[in-house]
């Protein structure tokens, strides 16, 4: 499962999540975007004048908000960050710190903290009578286990890639934590906004047991069933929580979600596809919002070292016969933009002009294939409709724009497990993709995203500028100089078109009209403490 | 009849040692690797392998198996891969809520199959036998998880009578139980009604026309007496062995009717764990299937003898 993943977490890999099943996340990464109708890449399906009113009033306490994922948690561990996760980790946890919607750090767990001038060692205080959900008070050693814990590979966290940098950590007393780098560590927030902090004596078995301080504790899991989180009384952040419970339901037929929703048995769902986003945007007792944009997005990852894909003119000719705009229209009923980037705008390595280089134009792609030898070529596309369930869509698109200009391309199927070990393998000529990380800082997607990392690239897309670039722009601290190193970046990825993003890939919310005050992080994760139930 | 039995369990037991080992080197043979799974595309292989080794997969084959089987032996199925929960505990917790569902939709299947399909068969050609047998017809036609979404929409979504999906365990409210179970109870039990009344229907018109009834009927028995004694009881022994047939089929068939209902069974359980190639839970799930279709099927056989005085005597059965 699914699990199957908004902050998105981006899918790479095959747990079964969120649409229908499938769909990992390897999330890690990126900024908060709030789900109300002032915040950025955020639409919602209601008035805004309504919203606006809504807003103004004082958050209410108590109530149950009772929601319905498709997926079942896959276990307690924070670090494990797949979509089945998501919705457990800021309900049950707290982070050093979290980001805002333009990707600034707030305090959480750290109160304040002080980066080194180079960007090789951050300070960081811890706040002060923090309590775990067993009563004990939160301290440096706690910051310590979790970094140690997370940094393990043995338990398989999709985000170990951001703590293998922190190269100490001392703790000069038990409110202050000293971490050291290996280099100079610009994205280091990536990092603190993914610190939960787990209770070192708690910790024995995240897998089934959680560990945490978050504003919600749990108070029942039946697997496969439902998980009932009671409101955590000592809370740090009072008066939040608001709610006084939450429960977690487990429907893993999207049909069954939506109806469940409709029937009022449930007043929010989350990670439905977006088939069924129109018809719950038409019931006047909802409201619907695709989640925060620009978390994940759809790719096609092309082999360099294999033909067709081995020629450049050939990679660019497919650039320019992908049909974005009806993908986006037909397929996401318009909740996105289409894009040639992967970064949402705002991001440090997004610039509108190098945006859109790539719009439809089948006159050129055919020239480009001419001019690249390669006329009436075929080739095969690998998808998997359990990973990315809307990808099949993309690749019909593509494939009937290519048949217009001479190049026959086979879309196979396959199977989860088996697309993510053609896609871990790099087996193939052409993947339909998606990956995770885009919306928190660029280091963070280029330094362990399997499509965009300079080393051991699923794509075989390797180059010694490229690797510079990279390493340079992840070590470089004055950000108008990293900016100019990105740009750099995404002119030499437009040019070279070794993956191809499309569109960003939503993980859309549907709500009864009483659930307010819903945001998420930058990762696209729910932070439920805000959140309260009009009436 | 307890040689017959015996025997019967004697085979039990040696396709349950076979049934284990085709298990465990079939779920080997699909491509797919559970550390890459769990890890994800993005790993690392260093990360990749440090799971591996945690999962206990780097070890030969037959050490793997050996392992599994003796732990199996004394009823430890291992722990999923994916929350370390351990098997035995997932599947005591999910076999009974997969049980009620397959016996309340068998039970519902019989209520319905047994007075149609005799009624049908009694009444031969009259408007009664066409409408029995059009309307099974269509249920057998109508894919189950569009009957359940209509039910949904209809019980749920439009006359909010029951809920649209969930689970409520009899335990602890048994009102809320029986609201939950009988939408999904009644769309599993469509096509066994559908096909148990059809073949009722035929399972009786043949009897209807044997000499013994025709004979009981010369005697001057009265018709209930015939009904019972002679033809329900010969009719019992092949729809019996269907009945048998449909149980193994409600427990394998619950999968779809548990994502659409959302519930919590083995079924579904077991889907996950083979599309994260969870092999713990994959072996046990699978061996304890396997262990209940034989059950089952030793249960069918063995009731032959009840129906069947020829079987008790110590022949072969004749069903």
């Amino acid at each position: 499962m699914e699990t199957r993943r908004p902050d998105h977490p981006g899918p790479a890999g095959p747990r079964l999540s969120r649409r229908h099943f499938l769909r990992q996340a390897c999330v890690a990464t990126a900024g908060v975007g709030v789900l109300t109708t002032a915040m950025p890449f955020v639409r919602w399906g209601v008035d805004g004048s309504a919203a606006r009113a809504v807003a103004a009033m004082p958050p209410k306490r108590g109530g149950t908000l009772r929601v319905a994922l498709p997926l079942d948690v896959a276990n307690f561990d924070p670090f494990y960050l797949v979509y089945d996760n998501f919705f457990m980790q800021r309900t049950l946890y707290d982070s050093l710190v979290q980001y805002d919607e333009h990707m600034h750090p707030v305090p959480q767990a750290a109160e304040s903290w002080e980066l080194a001038k180079d960007g090789r060692s951050i300070r960081i205080r811890l706040r002060k009578g923090l309590l775990f959900h067993s009563g004990r008070a939160m301290d440096a050693s706690d910051v310590v286990f979790s970094i140690r814990y997370v940094q393990d590979k043995s338990h398989g966290s999709q985000f170990t890639d951001l703590f293998q940098l922190i190269e100490s950590v001392e703790t000069p007393d038990p409110s202050t934590v000293v971490l050291r780098f290996s280099r100079p560590y610009p994205a280091v927030f990536d990092a603190l906004n993914l610190t939960f902090v787990l209770d070192k004596d708690a910790a024995t078995d995240l897998k089934a047991k959680p560990a945490g301080s978050g504003p919600f504790k749990l108070e029942q899991w039946l697997p496969g069933n439902q998980i009932r989180f009671v409101r955590n009384t000592r809370y740090w952040d009072s008066p939040r929580p608001y709610l006084d419970a939450i429960v977690q339901r487990t429907i893993a037929d999207p049909n069954s979600l939506a109806a469940t929703l409709q029937s009022g048995d449930v007043t929010m769902i989350w990670g439905f596809p977006l088939s069924l986003y129109a018809p719950l945007q038409r019931d006047p007792r909802l409201k619907v919002a695709p989640g925060l944009i620009g978390t994940n997005y759809y790719d096609l990852a092309l082999r360099v070292t294999r033909p067709p894909f081995d020629n450049k003119l050939f990679r660019q000719a497919i650039n320019f016969a992908i049909d974005r705009e009806q993908f986006v229209k037909t397929v996401l009923y318009g909740t996105v933009p289409a894009t040639d980037l992967p970064f949402p705008p705002g991001s440090l390595a997004y610039f509108p002009d190098l945006d859109r280089r790539y719009t439809y134009d089948l006159d050129k792609a055919r020239a480009l294939v001419k001019q690249a030898g390669l006329n009436d070529t075929s080739f095969t596309a690998i998808s998997s409709t359990q990973v990315i369930p809307d990808g099949a869509a993309l690749l019909q698109i593509v494939q009937a724009s290519l048949r217009q200009i001479g190049v026959t391309m086979t879309i196979q199927n396959v199977e989860a497990a088996r697309w993510t070990q053609l896609d871990h393998a790099g087996n193939f000529q052409m993947l339909m993709h998606s990956f995770g990380r885009a919306s928190y800082d660029p280091a963070t997607l280029f330094g362990a995203a399997i499509m965009w990392r300079p080393t051991a690239n699923a794509t075989g897309y390797s180059s010694p500028e490229y690797t510079r670039l990279i390493t340079d722009a992840a070590s470089t601290i004055a950000p108008a100089q990293r900016r100019a190193l990105y740009r750099k970046i995404d002119e030499l990825m437009l040019e070279e078109c070794w993956c191809i993003p499309v569109a960003a890939d939503p993980t859309p919310f549907a709500m009864a009209k009483s659930v307010e005050g819903l945001s998420t992080d930058r990762s696209g994760v729910p932070v439920l403490k805000n959140v309260w139930l009009s009436s | 009849m307890w040689r017959y039995v015996l025997g019967r369990v004697w085979q039990v037991g040696v396709v349950l040692v076979l049934a284990s080992v085709a298990v465990f080197l079939l779920i080997r043979l699909l491509p797919g690797d559970p550390a890459l799974v769990y890890a994800g595309p993005d790993a690392s292989n260093s990360v990749i392998q440090s799971v591996r080794v945690q999962m206990g997969l780097n070890a030969p084959l037959v050490t793997q198996y050996l392992i599994w089987a003796h732990h199996a032996l004394v009823g430890d199925l291992g722990r999923s891969f994916a929350n370390d929960y351990p098997v035995i505990q997932l599947l005591e917790e999910r076999l009974p809520a997969t049980m009620e569902l397959a016996v309340a939709a068998l039970v519902l299947a019989l209520l319905v199959s047994l007075p149609l399909g005799i009624l049908a068969a009694v009444k031969q050609a009259s408007l009664v036998d066409y409408l029995v047998t059009g309307v099974s017809g269509l249920g057998l036609a109508v894919p189950t998880f569009w009957f359940g979404f209509v039910l949904i929409l209809l019980f749920a979504i439009r006359l909010h009578w029951l809920p649209a999906s969930g689970y409520a365990a009899v335990t602890a409210d048994p009102s809320a139980f029986l609201g939950h179970l009988l939408l999904p109870a009644s769309t599993l039990s469509l096509p066994v009604t559908c096909a148990l009344t059809r073949f009722v229907k035929t399972a009786f018109a043949d009897i209807l026309d044997m000499d013994y009834v025709r004979t009981a009927r010369a005697k001057g028995l009265s018709s209930p007496a015939i009904l019972v004694r002679h033809e329900l009881r010969n009719a019992l022994i092949s729809v019996v062995t269907v009945v048998g047939l449909d149980a193994g089929r409600l427990l394998g068939g619950a999968v779809i009717i548990e994502s659409v209902f959302a519930w919590p069974g083995v079924g579904r359980l077991l889907l996950l764990a083979i599309l994260n190639r969870d092999y713990a839970v994959i072996q046990g799930g699978l061996l304890m299937f396997v262990t209940a279709f034989m059950l089952i099927n030793l249960l069918t056989d063995v009731s032959y003898g009840l129906f069947d005085p020829r079987v008790r005597i110590g022949g072969a059965p004749t069903g």
